[in-house]
């Protein structure tokens, strides 16, 4: 039973309907275990459908990002231009897999590039999830 | 490579030198280094022994900063290897002459750089439903990157670490920004 509470993601409204129907069959529960089931699945909800969601994650999934921004220096060049660098590590993990570490190197035209690409995938979330 | 270089005659000497500095150059040089090994007579330990020993003398000769470091000081040092008199002159021309490699090539530079991205690719799924839930409808976001050392990842983000991506990138920006504007003490030589 809890099985198809979690695969349905139900919500309080849909878990109180389910649970006062299965008190009411027979051999089915009683009102204090109605009580106890709600009780665990109010606190645990989220944990358990993260939990369900990554069972169905096979690939790489970003875990972390770390960044620094770093002054570099051109020696050997007449005019010492002084020109920011970023460095970014990206931990790339799978369940129960030690992780990757990605290190990468941007200057300030690849990262203003890369907030335009994120910005376009925002735009083409929200479009999706927004209900018509 | 003292000891080597030697028993070297001048012509092989020269030619190995051309050699070495394409390498520092970046240029591919194996069918140079073929040509030489069939026609001087030497081993091919030898060779390697000369080759990497001129490669990581230049190396490092280069990598000082011309306004500290001196030729005598170079020739100075050069004789204390050993090396005969000869080839200090032409170690010398490489190092201050016209004939220094250009930095743009130099492995020097290629070497100190992390890979950077060259091409992003994304694609936002939506799970509709899975073995673990019936009902999943959760987005989310998949990337592609190829890099410049010609590596490519591909990873998934979850909506959450989307957000904080898209965060950090945006207060990168800002903070590369602000460095440029303030006035930053020049590191000078």
């Amino acid at each position: 039973m809890k099985g198809s509470i979690a695969s349905a993601d139900m919500d309080l409204n849909q878990l109180e309907a389910f649970l006062t129907a299965q008190t009411k069959k027979q051999g089915g529960i009683t009102s204090d275990q109605a009580a106890v089931i709600a009780k665990f699945w109010k606190s645990h909800r989220t944990q358990i459908h993260e939990s369900l969601i990554n069972q169905s994650r096979w690939d790489n999934v970003l875990k972390n990002m770390n960044w620094r921004v770093d002054l570099k220096s051109q020696l050997r060049h007449i005019d010492q231009i002084n020109t920011p660098v970023a460095i970014v590590e990206m931990e790339l993990g799978k369940n129960g897999q030690e992780s990757e570490f990605l290190c990468l190197e941007f200057d300030e035209a690849k990262v203003s590039q890369m907030l335009k690409k994120l910005s376009e995938i925002e735009e083409s979330m929200t479009s999706l999830t927004q209900t018509p | 490579m003292a000891r080597g270089v030697q028993d070297v005659g001048k012509e092989t000497f020269r030619r190995l030198l051309k050699v070495t500095v394409n390498a520092l150059e970046g240029k591919d040089c194996r069918e140079s280094v073929r040509l030489i090994a069939e026609s001087a007579n030497l081993s091919e330990e030898q060779l390697a022994f000369l080759i990497s020993g001129m490669y990581t003398l230049l190396r490092e000769a280069l990598r000082l900063p011309l306004s500290t470091f001196k030729q005598e000081v170079f020739k100075e040092d050069l004789k204390e290897l050993r090396i005969p008199e000869d080839f200090i002159g032409d170690f010398s021309s490489v190092v201050f002459g016209n004939r220094r490699p250009t930095s743009e090539g130099t492995t020097l530079i290629q070497r100190s750089r992390l890979p950077s991205i060259q091409d992003f690719r994304w694609r936002v799924d939506v799970a509709i439903s899975t073995s673990s839930l019936a009902r999943a409808l959760q987005p989310s976001i998949l990337m592609m990157m190829k890099l410049s050392d010609g590596t490519a990842h591909r990873f998934e983000v979850p909506v959450a670490k989307f957000q904080e991506l898209r965060y950090n990138v945006a207060l990168i920006l800002k903070e590369m920004n602000d460095l440029e504007k303030r006035s930053i003490l020049k590191i000078q030589d």
